[in-house]
């Protein structure tokens, strides 16, 4: 620990305590990043601005350009880091200089993004996790070369587990096992990516279109969306009122097929973009994750971080034999996901193999779960269903009788609650808790008990008085509590102490 | 310090039924805090209530006691019920080296946290605590739910003492 300089290679000795910036390309990038809303906001301007100032648009827009190269320059200039001894330090800021020293034995992961034209480039962004609760922004360096890149990976990851002390001598092992080529535990190939993208049924098309509409809506006319004018434009007016009732029932229907097909579409392009040349590999201490069509991912899992597996699926894919399988960490993967996803699509099988390296086993099914008190689907509708009754009935009566149709969808209320509730099963084997919900997205957690951090046990008035409890395990990097819904109190204190036990 | 920790941390838990059964009642005097608490949130909520009281005695001739009546009784059950009520269901044991506090007027909770788990501990004193000699001990864990967990109400020598017993567990973890 006091000397942990004499277990490193001598060629990384040399470059100890060095200070060094990031490549100069990054500038590019970072300008690549900036101009296009540079751009939209000028071209704001030459349409919309104040009259007098149209003419001056090409001078702002030049002046601006060599103010935001100049800070860009400034910045990269002012930003280094510093492999130590014992800790990695980055320096930055123009005016308000900060150094912020990172030890390595705080650091979780380092994980390199590369977006296209850092592709094209050869660069990588270096992103490192130390799992404090904050916006995972604690060290990043944007961007340095790949070689750079994988050094730095190299480098911090031998010096961490030199201060951890699992290491003493051998550091052509742990600085190798980055770079020699293993056999990857799980891959996708390009089949299989397409058939997860037919799962991932997605409009996220709509929300794409509808934020450029709302951004760019000072070049279209305003009153667009309205159908007379669009019917209008396009010359179908007449055609329309000439439509007999099947004509406009059946374009009711292509008009539901249609979003079908863009739903279906937009779930495979999201999906190929996201997880093309998917490939899990098993390192030393974890799983190393690559994938991404345009924007290529490489995280990297310890194991001892991994708390918890969740397997989800659907009726159909349930049926077909497909499982996704993520795991949860204490560091987040990135922004939008709180969880690893380790294996997107794949059978039964290879989540087992998959699981088998962490540790945590897969040993239920569906009939061996309990299931919970039948409560948990009637009690609700019981305080939440007289509300729309009244409701659609006295707007009946006064407003439209029409609107009586209403009640048929209230069936589904009680239809859906019924069919979550028979979907909620739990069990407690081995040592591990295994909790199931949702009846169209599955989701089977598994979690070993010596994961456990919290035990709540939660009764509201109506709960108690019918004597049921709900019990919620408070588990490290998960946002929601695994929780079991609905069963009786003894069963619950039951469950407690034998959750409890292991620690 | 052994021996007192010992006696704060409470004999083990009979195997039982019932959720109520092996806690510590917190101190009396915390009913008084629950009130002091309570009565700064009513204070305004009774002004408001005032006001409402003469506008619409002046604009439609609302028979006096409209609003105010029905919020003073209100304001008396919160003022002079609800704080044993609350504190009643309050209860904590330390125990089997895993801490348990149960809390929660209507929608009633009771959490256990291992020694093992908790991350570091606050003993925390407000002003209006100080007054009566109560301090509330805080303990946290890894976990994002229930990462925080609090217990009010106890004299300030027990929540320290509560607390070096707990670090003892922590260190001994750690080792």
């Amino acid at each position: 620990m006091s000397e942990p300089l004499t277990a490193l290679a001598p060629a990384e000795m040399t470059e100890v305590g060095t200070e060094q910036r990031l490549h100069p390309l990054t500038l590019l990038l970072n300008l690549s990043r900036q101009l296009p809303q540079a751009l939209i906001a000028l071209i704001a301007l030459r349409l919309s601005g104040p009259e007098e100032l149209r003419a001056w648009v090409i001078v702002i827009a030049f002046v601006a350009i060599v103010a935001m190269f100049g800070t860009g320059v400034w910045k990269w200039w002012r930003f280094s880091y510093r492999l130590d001894a014992e800790e990695l330090r980055i320096a930055s800021g123009i005016l308000n200089r900060n150094v912020r020293s990172i030890p390595y034995e705080r650091i979780q992961d380092v994980n390199l993004e590369r977006g296209p034209l850092a592709r094209m480039l050869g660069m990588a962004r270096v992103r490192l996790e130390t799992g404090s609760s904050g916006s995972g922004d604690e060290g990043v360096l944007d961007s340095v070369d790949l070689a750079e890149a994988e050094r730095l990976r190299d480098v911090i990851r031998l010096r961490k587990a030199v201060q951890a002390g699992t290491v003493s001598s051998s550091t052509e092992d742990a600085s190798d096992a980055y770079t020699t080529e293993t056999t990857p535990i799980f891959t996708m190939d390009t089949r299989r990516v397409l058939t997860a993208g037919v799962f991932n049924f997605s409009l996220v098309f709509f929300a794409i279109v509808g934020a450029l509409i709302n951004n760019l809506d000072f070049l279209l006319p305003g009153d667009i969306w309205s159908p007379r004018r669009l019917l209008d434009m396009l010359g179908l007016d007449e055609l329309f009122e000439a439509l007999d009732l099947a004509a406009r029932v059946f374009s009711v229907f292509a008009a539901l097929f249609a979003l079908v097909v863009i739903g279906l579409v937009g779930g495979i392009i999201r999906t190929v973009l996201r997880e093309y040349g998917f490939r899990l590999d098993r390192t030393e201490t974890g799983f190393r994750r690559r994938r991404g069509l345009v924007t290529l991912t490489d995280v990297v899992m310890p194991l001892h971080r991994i708390q918890a597996a969740v397997i989800a699926t659907g009726p159909v894919r349930r049926r077909l034999g497909w499982f996704g399988l993520k795991v949860q960490s204490l560091a987040s993967d990135s922004d939008q996901e709180s969880d690893h996803s380790i294996a997107p699509l794949a059978h039964s099988d290879e989540v087992r193999a998959i699981l088998g390296e962490t540790g945590i086993r897969w040993d239920t099914d569906y009939q061996a779960m309990r299931s919970v008190d039948p409560a948990m689907w009637w009690v609700p509708l019981v305080f939440a269903l007289p509300v729309p009754i009244i409701g659609i009935g006295v707007s009946a009566a006064l407003a439209n009788g029409w609107l009586v149709l209403l009640y048929a969808l209230l069936v589904l209320v009680p239809i859906i609650s019924w069919l979550h509730w028979r979907a909620h099963r739990y069990a407690l084997e081995g040592h591990q808790l295994y909790v199931r919900d949702g009846c169209w997205a599955q989701r089977l957690t598994l979690l070993p008990l010596r994961r456990v951090q919290s035990v709540d046990i939660r009764q509201s008035v109506v709960s108690r008085f019918i004597g049921l409890a709900d019990i919620s395990i408070g588990v490290a990097g998960r946002s929601s509590p695994v929780t079991v819904h609905a069963i009786p109190l003894d069963d619950a204190i039951a469950l407690r102490t034998r959750l409890l036990r292991t620690i | 310090m052994s021996s007192s920790s010992a006696q704060i941390l409470g004999q083990p838990d009979l195997p039982s039924s019932m959720l109520d059964t092996g806690l510590h009642p917190i101190e009396p005097a915390y009913r008084h805090v629950i009130r002091i608490m309570t009565a700064m949130t009513l204070v305004p909520m009774l002004i408001g209530a005032s006001v409402l009281e003469f506008v619409l005695m002046d604009n439609i001739g609302a028979p006096q006691g409209l609003v105010l009546a029905p919020a003073l009784a209100l304001g008396a059950f919160i003022f002079v019920f609800l704080p044993h009520r609350k504190w009643r269901r309050w209860g904590y044991n330390g125990a089997d080296e895993q801490l348990r506090v149960a809390r929660g007027w209507l929608v009633r909770t009771d959490t256990i946290v291992p020694f093992k788990r908790i991350q570091h501990i606050d003993v925390a004193q407000g002003p209006v605590e100080r007054m009566f000699g109560l301090a509330s001990l805080t303990v946290h864990t890894a976990g994002t739910h229930n990462s925080i967990v609090t217990l009010p109400g106890l004299t300030r020598n027990d929540a320290e003492a509560m607390r070096d017993a707990m670090r003892l567990h922590i260190r001994r973890e750690a080792e």
